[in-house]
């Protein structure tokens, strides 16, 4: 069990906890060290099985949970769920093989934030790994790059500008207005006033503290997207 | 000559009880005999039972019971009796003629004499004519009528002999007729066991294929990645193999896994529906329809209705694609009462059903439907629209 980098670390900050739950060995350990290597995360226990994982103790003191949604058989995202009621401030990063949203509904429906869906070839790029780490640590919900491109599939805000798609897309994979602001090349306060505008172009309620303004985004983007070729009729279920 | 079929008499299903009063009643009004005992014989036991006995409600035969049973406290009109008791049982067992004889005789080595002798003072029954119910070689039972008088008329038996001929066949009937519904019982049976054994089969590979696989892949192409301090050259060519290696894993085993069994069905049959419509993306636009009752009720539906729900709604996408010429597709799914109900409609060039070709997807669809428990139907005419529907009980 790795003991983890804390007199190494060089952004001064703790270093966030967390837990793997992946079945298959030669994936857990690469994304082990993936992780490890970033110096700002420490793994502090990797399991192969829901069971495993359900009777750690480590779970208590984990920021974030990365999580298989295939675990030979068992649900990762009821797995997920179950952790979640039991670790309220746990942060949950689905790692998923479908490249659809289909299999978040369950989450999308019941509004839940602190989550993240992930593609597992997205390890190759330990940054997006990390952004849906921070993100779901503070309660932000991530989506892999891969399923927040463009627009989420349906005309539902056809007035939003080429550039607050742009924003919306980059919030709903977990950068911040200065990161925004860095990948654009613009300026953060610039940013600060798109983003702004794309929230009440999304009709979302900025009278509530910014952050929630920002994860009720990457939420609508989420159900959108989640409702990708779905028409509900009588919809009540804020579809 | 005599031939049973020992061990598979299909007789052994159907029940007589249904026709026997029946069978009773019309040898009363043909024959004019006014005690008759229809018997069933069981040609493995080789024992004979009592189905139906005419004329109970008569004075006369109700004395005689009511005199027997006091006298003889185990005595029992239906009871089930081995054939071989005495030769004159014997041999209306094994046919094919009829067999006259004493009630004495019939019941001798069965019954207490006493008996006999009541039957045949007080009931009148003291003779006994059997009259073999033969089809096919087999004799499935007897017709016995009795009178006072040991003369039987030989005009009379040739007529009571064709009226059992016909009984015979019509009891025969009633075999073939649960036999062969039994028959189609057992093969639906196998045939589910079969589908369902391999749609088990299928999943296991698709999700193999789909964790243990693509993750594999996946950490081979990682590991390419990370080799570096190589020649332009060699970096050029290990690009070549994780490019290869991606591929495969995207398009490969990705397609191969999905077409064996959709995954996205053990979330849901509209996720795993919404996942087919996004993978027809480019070529065939399709909507998907539902209304919140089958939201809300989706988790409750059991796996077998999904999967044939969701194969259902794929062959008939996948015949708006082979034949109809169409744009776009909208399928429609909901919940009536008991049954979960689809509809996919196109809007192709459509077709004049009664030329339909008979396709075997669409032959599948309709078996699997069928074996569920639904049904299915295809309606379209020249220039469209065509409209496939199916229901099946939840």
């Amino acid at each position: 069990m790795n003991t983890g980098h804390g007199g190494t670390s060089t952004t001064g900050d703790r270093l966030i906890n967390v837990t793997l739950v992946e079945d298959e060995a030669l994936f857990r350990d690469l994304l082990r060290g993936a992780l490890e290597q970033t110096l700002q995360v420490r793994v502090i226990g990797s399991y192969s099985t829901a069971p495993e994982a359900r009777s750690a103790e480590e779970m208590g003191r984990a920021d974030v949970v990365l999580l298989d949604i295939d675990l030979g058989g068992e649900d990762g995202i009821t797995l997920g769920r179950e952790l979640r009621e039991r670790y309220p401030a746990l942060g949950i990063v689905l790692l998923s093989n479908h490249a659809h949203l289909a299999f978040a509904r369950e989450l999308i429906a019941a509004n839940l934030t602190g989550w993240a869906y992930l593609l597992k070839k997205s390890v190759r790029d330990v940054q997006t790994i990390l952004r849906a780490i921070e993100g779901t640590r503070v309660g932000q919900v991530v989506l892999d790059p891969l399923l927040a491109r463009g627009l989420p599939g349906n005309e539902r805000f056809p007035n939003l500008t080429a550039r607050q798609a742009e924003l919306w897309s980059l919030i709903t994979q977990g950068y911040s207005n200065a990161a925004m602001a860095a990948q654009l090349g613009l300026s953060t306060k610039w940013v600060d006033n798109a983003v702004g505008g794309l929230y009440s172009a999304l009709n979302l309620d900025t009278r509530d503290p910014r952050t929630n303004a920002r994860v009720s985004a990457a939420l609508l983007y989420a159900k959108e997207a989640g409702r990708a070729n779905l028409t509900v009729l009588n919809g009540e279920n804020g579809y | 000559m005599n031939v049973k079929l020992q061990g598979e008499a299909p007789a052994g299903g159907l029940d007589w009880s249904a026709f026997a009063p029946q069978i009773v009643e019309d040898a009363e009004a043909a024959l004019g005999s006014s005690y008759i005992v229809l018997a069933r014989f069981d040609s493995v036991a080789c024992t004979s039972q009592p189905v139906f006995i005419g004329g109970m409600h008569r004075k006369n035969n109700q004395r005689a019971l009511r005199l027997g049973k006091r006298l003889v406290p185990r005595f029992d009109m239906n009871m089930v009796h081995s054939v071989d008791a005495n030769p004159h049982l014997r041999a209306s067992f094994d046919g094919p003629n009829p067999v006259i004889g004493s009630v004495e005789e019939f019941t001798q080595g069965l019954l207490p004499p006493l008996i006999a002798r009541i039957a045949g003072q007080i009931a009148g029954a003291a003779h006994c004519i059997t009259i073999p119910l033969r089809v096919e070689n087999r004799v499935l039972g007897c017709l016995s009528f009795y009178q006072r008088s040991p003369h039987f008329d030989s005009a009379w038996i040739r007529i009571a002999q064709a009226f059992a001929r016909q009984v015979a066949l019509s009891i025969h009937n009633a075999e073939l007729l649960e036999e062969g519904r039994r028959v189609t019982a057992a093969l639906e049976a196998s045939r589910r066991l079969v589908s369902e054994a391999e749609e088990r089969t299928r999943r296991d590979i698709s999700e193999f294929l789909h964790s243990h696989v693509q993750s594999r892949l996946l950490v081979a192409e990682y590991r390419l990645g990370e080799i570096g301090d190589v020649s332009d050259d060699a970096r050029r060519r290990i690009e070549a193999v994780r490019s290869e290696l991606e591929d495969l894993r995207e398009r490969d085993v990705r397609q191969v896994s999905h077409r064996l069994h959709p995954e996205a069905l053990r979330v849901g049959l509209v996720a795993a529906l919404q996942i087919l419509a996004s993978q027809l993306h480019g070529v065939l636009d399709v909507r998907l329809v539902v209304d919140d009752a089958l939201l809300n009720a989706e988790r409750a539906l059991p796996m077998n209705l999904r999967l044939v729900a969701f194969r259902a709604t794929e062959e008939a996408l996948g015949n708006v694609l082979k034949h109809a010429s169409a744009r776009c597709a909208t399928v429609w799914l909901g919940i009536e009462g008991s049954l979960l109900k689809l509809e996919v409609t196109d809007d192709g060039c459509g077709f004049d059903v009664t030329h339909m070709p008979r396709e075997l997807g669409l032959l599948c669809l309709g078996a699997r439907i069928e074996s569920a428990g639904g049904r299915c139907g295809i309606e379209s005419r020249s220039g469209g629209p065509t409209r496939v529907w199916a229901e099946v009980p939840r």
